[in-house]
């Protein structure tokens, strides 16, 4: 018995036999995998979202979904749709970009606004896309100033500064440093296509879509679908499964009604700027927000208003009273212009957003 | 050996089917990934670092005399002691008298002074007054004029939050003098101490101020402003103090150079107020450029100048018990118009 299988097997490996069913066998087993690789997505591209303003919330949730797609996707998409906000919280999201950006393509796509904040997050993007309509740049800081103060019997100071926080030059000084990393920063990623003087986008100017294509603050007109056309290639998918992370559950506030409107969050709420804008207080509130996202109805003055109060009083006008002292330069700045806040739930897990 | 042969080319394949097929496997995942070493801001080139600031004012001691330097206050002048005691201080050194005018009749409180300095005024100057500055600059008599851009602020009111707006009501006494101050104000993104507003100027080109024309300005590189206005000249005026090319006025398109310190005569015209005050007038070459200042003051030519005035209006004696003045003194109470501080 033994030795018929052997003459068998001899015969089966001298004729070639076995290496023909071999092959066959092995063809058979690898057919349904060449199947499914056919017709399945040869990568990722995880869609993010920045909506309304940018407060620690939204950074937190903006960087872990980073971190998920640096790990389970291909390139990324950033939908952006926001005045800023605060500028701490703008740069962290601003380095996450540059953290990703190192790994995988980051194309950016803005919808109502990618203003100041919002614009530094999405600055390291390789492609930023815009509509005609859309506003892009304010690259600059507000901060509500310190109040003045000296020692006095209610509170026993070890320094000079320890209640003021410092002068008002120093004060200014340090206003100049986060704004010289905003500018730096947005350089830093830009420089070759800019066509805007470093000297005039720190004058924070706001521009249109179209406007911010021709200065180079954007790179061509197009909506999330480009983006994504535009990220997929970039990352070599030819087709790509489309990720879109937004937690289904997450509440995003607005401020500003442009960005409300043009919002697709699944809940989304319209308020005002006292979040952002806050009290007094003798530390800097470092904002990266268009200049008018830090006043309320009480406390936004246009000029037009301001010399008509001037008018009726003569020299000091009473605008509310209820108003609290406002930032520096309020007076002019326009009611129509708002900041969003954006109150985001916990980071999602993997990429299991709506598909 | 064929058996043998068979057995191992049956092992090699199924060992390629197994590799092939966790290769296939873990293409389809990935496992963290350590992140590239980057560094998204440098910070040497990205802090804003002040200019120093050391220093008093400090004239020449060849300048050393006993005269008069009268300060208006009586035409809504917006300073406090503050904002003008490093000046002050200043012309002390050189062992002239400071004095207040404050109410009465201003050709009084000018006869026998070098100089008049006017301070941010919230209320035009009649012809009178006008006049009687005319005739003391004629008479030789120094006149300094440091305006202020209009100002629109915002601060905490008994009854909610109030807006001023602040204008210097320099046009009639620019006018006089053939010298226009604008009303917004310079900024520069580059040249600055901080933030845009607190532009820095330089000395223009061979500029220079009395008594020692070639050299007076020497030493002076950058003079740190406030919020500064531009000053013109509608006649022959000199650029004192200029900023870069790519200072710009609020609100204009394109960048040039602005001149914030000009002298036409005994005249000398400054578009800020409050660069000399107690925090900035001695950031970067600021107190050197104030030394020249206070020179060009206390040495008119005419030296305690007689003002010469005909029909000297009576005084309003302010007999009101005294008031604070902004140098801290208080007025004389015995009919005077004026204090002094020497």
């Amino acid at each position: 018995m033994i030795s018929r299988v052997k003459n068998a097997w001899q015969w089966a490996v001298d004729s070639y036999v076995l290496f023909v069913v071999l092959g066959i066998v092995l063809g058979v087993a690898l057919v349904p995998l060449a199947v499914g690789l056919a017709g399945a997505p040869d990568g990722t591209v995880a869609v993010v979202h920045i909506d309304g303003s940018i407060t620690g919330d939204q950074a937190t949730t903006y960087s872990s979904q980073l971190a998920t797609a640096r790990q389970e996707a291909d390139a990324v998409v950033i939908v952006a749709n926001s005045g800023g906000g605060s500028a701490p919280a703008s740069e962290e999201m601003y380095m996450q970009t540059v953290r990703t950006e190192a790994e995988m393509p980051v194309v950016a796509t803005v919808d109502a606004a990618a203003a100041s904040g919002a614009y530094y997050a999405i600055a390291p993007a390789e492609e930023i896309y815009v509509k005609p309509a859309s506003t892009v740049g304010s690259v600059g800081v507000i901060a509500q100033a310190p109040p003045r103060l000296e020692p006095n019997d209610l509170f026993v100071t070890t320094g000079p500064n320890k209640l003021s926080g410092g002068d008002s030059r120093q004060f200014a000084h340090g206003i100049a440093t986060v704004q010289n990393a905003f500018l730096s920063a947005v350089y830093d990623h830009r420089e070759e296509r800019l066509a805007i003087e470093r000297s005039e986008l720190a004058n924070a100017g706001t521009y249109t879509g179209i406007n911010a294509v021709e200065n180079g603050l954007a790179d061509e007109v197009g909506g999330r679908e480009r983006a994504v056309s535009a990220a997929a290639s970039e990352a070599g998918l030819d087709q790509p499964e489309v990720v879109v992370m937004r937690p289904n559950d997450a509440e995003a506030t607005f401020l500003m009604r442009s960005t409300y409107l043009a919002s697709d969050a699944p809940e989304r709420e319209l308020t005002d700027a006292e979040t952002l804008r806050g009290g007094n207080s003798a530390v800097p509130n470092y904002l990266m927000v268009p200049r008018a996202a830090v006043a309320t109805d009480a406390t936004v003055v246009s000029g037009q208003e301001a010399t008509e109060a001037i008018d009726r009083t003569d020299e000091t006008a009473r605008v509310s009273d209820d108003a609290e002292p406002s930032a520096a330069n309020s007076t002019s700045m326009d009611a129509s212009l708002a900041g969003g806040v954006t109150t985001s739930p916990a980071p999602a897990a993997g990429l299991g957003g709506s598909r | 050996m064929s058996y043998r042969r068979g057995l191992l080319v049956t092992v090699v394949i199924a060992a390629v089917i197994a590799v092939a097929a966790a290769g296939i496997s873990a293409a389809g995942q990935s496992g963290p990934t350590d992140g590239p070493e980057f560094e998204e801001f440098e910070t040497e080139s990205t802090v804003s670092d002040p200019i120093s600031q050391s220093g008093s004012i400090d004239p020449d001691s060849s300048v050393a005399g006993d005269g008069v330097i009268v300060i208006d206050d009586s035409n809504t002048n917006r300073f406090s002691r503050g904002d003008i005691q490093p000046l002050v201080e200043g012309i002390g050194r050189t062992g002239h008298e400071v004095r207040f005018h404050r109410r009465g009749n201003l050709s009084e409180s000018l006869s026998g002074a070098d100089a008049l300095i006017v301070i941010d005024p919230g209320s035009t100057y009649d012809d009178t007054e006008l006049d009687t500055i005319d005739e003391f600059v004629d008479d030789e008599g120094r006149l300094l004029i440091l305006g202020e851009p209009t100002q629109t602020s915002v601060s905490a009111g008994l009854f909610g939050a109030e807006i001023t707006e602040r204008e210097s009501e320099l046009t009639e006494i620019g006018s006089r003098f053939d010298v226009q101050f604008d009303t917004q104000y310079v900024y520069d993104q580059t040249t600055n101490d901080g933030t845009y507003q607190q532009v820095i100027a330089e000395p223009h080109e061979e500029a220079a101020l009395p008594p020692d024309d070639g050299t007076s300005l020497d030493g002076v590189d950058e003079v740190a402003f406030d919020v500064a206005t531009e000053v013109r000249s509608t006649s022959d005026g000199e650029p004192v103090l200029v900023t870069s090319s790519g200072a710009r006025t609020a609100g204009a398109a394109d960048g040039r150079q602005h001149t914030l310190a000009i002298r036409d005569g005994n005249v000398l015209a400054i578009g800020d107020s409050s660069f000399v005050s107690a925090e900035r007038h001695n950031v970067g070459d600021t107190n050197v450029f104030l030394a020249s200042v206070v020179e060009f003051l206390v040495s008119a030519e005419g030296g305690g100048v007689d003002s010469g005035l005909d029909d000297p209006v009576s005084t309003d004696s302010g007999t009101d018990g005294g008031s604070d003045d902004a140098s801290g003194n208080e007025t004389d109470s015995d009919g005077g118009n004026s204090t002094t501080m020497g």
